[in-house]
């Protein structure tokens, strides 16, 4: 795609822990911005080095521990790592929640996360990280085009602030498209997380980032979400009253993953995503799985294969694995149940 | 027809055009025309389709016919509208090159990528041609402005920013708020090297 889209950052609420936040139909919210030095050619070796030397937890992926990058991709802070960028690139966390890449497209990204619909929490992280690297890099600027990036797509704000959704009501209506043709009208690009829309996971963010500015931008998302999340809310209310294909959803779901000895990466959270539906419709129901549980069995599912589904063929040995481990985290008991039935018995 | 170059295989890939006023043909054999670059179901790549066909044209009529650009075009848009029918063709590519990356216009088409800050201003107007096609944005910044850096394209884009303010201001009739963009604005401009 010629670097012309931003990449489809996933994410999971767990990876935020914010219990307070509200992730029912939004699951969380991204922002990143790309710098490059002014006057140096990007992704030029010394120019790195000396932006690196500013950061004091910095440290090249050929030096990173296996855990810290897997924690920095689970939480949504890094993006993949091509092969040939690992020579060179690295990263370091500025704050909570908040990372700055050296090396990748572009010679810094900063990108920030929050758990629910919040984009003001990481506005406010990516802001502060910017400021701070700028006491030693002049950014690369031009009047007409921004902020100067790599990818002449990204110049201008050079922002990209997207949101990570959970629609399972307009999934089951078949929206999927309807809902894309208007984020595309209004100058968003939606995708879901599978090629074949199969899984109500979706994100939706900035395509533009030439002509308006980041408030404005921010101000439009918002409105974006907003609708959604309140079409997504009419949706299920109708399934609720009509619950016949929801509930064959569900049950086919529970039962294939109560069942099945081979789970690939994509059936895990394409059922996973269905039986999160009912932990949010029937979260007292004795036979729904809690909701943290199938929370961390989603990131279980991402964590085995990374965050892409584009992955090359797996071996029986790890679906197999993986159908144990799911089947494991959905069967025990959330720690607040239990506290809750023996306040009952007393 | 046999093919002009091997003599021996059918000639299935004809080229036409008017040279000096008179028709000139080139018929080709599959293989002799994928030999030259020219391969109908790969990927098109103009360059290459004019480098090769010029390279045919020298090596069997010993010299390269005026308006051969355009033939490859016509050829070009031939093999667009089979591959993706509807597809508009690019627009023309300058040949410029960046002074201090050696990023060219061209290797953005292909790549989405520039080099340098520096490729900004050598080819300003195809970027801005190739983000008004990609992305339908034809206006310019009007984000945040860094806080160092040289002074007068600071300038420059701090007046570019207030003079939107400004448009927006008297757009939704609040004058108070124009009146005072407006005096800002005029304070920039008196500023020394604005």
């Amino acid at each position: 795609m010629n670097g012309m889209t931003w990449e489809p950052l996933w994410v999971m609420p767990p990876a935020c822990a914010k219990k307070t936040a509200d992730t029912s139909v939004v699951l969380a919210t991204s922002i990143t911005l790309y710098r490059n030095p002014a006057a140096e050619k990007f992704l030029d070796a010394a120019a790195l080095e000396k932006t690196a030397a500013h950061l004091p937890d910095y440290t090249p992926f050929s030096k990173m521990a296996p855990q810290t990058e897997s924690t920095l991709r689970c939480s949504g802070l890094l993006p993949p790592v091509p092969p040939a960028a690992r020579l060179h690139a690295g990263a370091a966390m500025v704050e909570a929640d908040t990372a700055v890449v050296l090396g990748l497209d572009d010679q810094i990204t900063i990108r920030s996360v929050a758990a629910g619909w919040n984009c003001e929490t990481p506005w406010q992280r990516v802001r502060a990280a910017q400021d701070a690297l700028e006491e030693h890099v002049t950014y690369a600027f031009s009047p007409d085009f921004g902020f100067l990036t790599r990818c002449p797509v990204h110049a201008g704000i050079a922002m990209h602030a997207v949101t990570h959704l959970f629609l399972p009501g307009l999934w089951l209506w078949q929206q999927q498209e309807a809902l894309r043709e208007a984020a595309t009208a209004c100058g968003f690009a939606f995708a879901g997380i599978d090629k074949d829309g199969r899984i109500p996971f979706a994100v939706l963010g900035n395509q533009a980032t030439l002509g308006l500015s980041e408030e404005e931008m921010l101000r439009r998302l918002s409105t974006m979400v907003q609708e959604i999340r309140q079409q997504e809310e009419q949706a299920r209310a109708y399934w609720r009253e009509h619950p016949l294909r929801m509930d064959d959803k569900i049950a086919t779901a529970c039962a294939r993953l109560a069942s099945a000895r081979l789970v690939t990466e994509a059936e895990a959270v394409e059922h996973l995503a269905w039986l999160r539906w009912q932990a949010l419709e029937t979260p007292a129901a004795a036979e729904a799985p809690a909701l943290e549980n199938v929370d961390r069995a989603l990131m279980a599912a991402f964590k085995q294969n990374g965050t892409a589904f584009d992955h090359a063929v797996e071996s029986d040995d790890v679906k197999a694995l993986r159908a144990e481990q799911l089947r494991n985290i959905l069967a025990e008991k959330p720690a607040k149940r239990k506290t809750a039935v023996k306040k009952k018995k007393s | 027809m046999k093919c002009e170059k091997c003599q021996q295989r059918e000639a299935h890939i004809h080229l036409t055009q008017m040279v000096d006023g008179k028709m000139c043909s080139l018929h080709l054999c599959e293989v002799c025309a994928r030999d030259a670059g020219l391969d109908p179901s790969g990927p098109l790549d103009l360059e290459k389709l004019l480098q090769s066909t010029a390279h045919l044209y020298e090596e069997l009529h010993q010299a390269i016919p005026p308006g051969l650009a355009e033939m490859a075009d016509r050829i070009l848009s031939r093999f667009a509208e089979q591959c993706d029918p509807g597809a508009e063709l690019d627009p023309p590519v300058p040949s410029i090159r960046c002074p201090v990356c050696g990023c060219t216009p061209m290797l953005l088409r292909k790549t989405g990528q520039v080099g340098c800050p520096q490729c900004y201003v050598t080819f300003p107007d195809f970027i801005k041609g190739y983000l008004s096609q990609r992305t339908g944005v034809s206006g310019g910044h009007i984000g945040r402005i860094p806080r160092q850096g040289d002074r007068v394209i600071l300038q420059q884009a701090a007046m570019q920013r207030l003079q939107h303010e400004l448009d927006a201001a008297v757009a939704r009739e609040d004058y108070e708020t124009a009146a005072t963009l407006r005096d800002e604005l005029q304070r920039i401009k008196q500023e020394p090297g604005a």
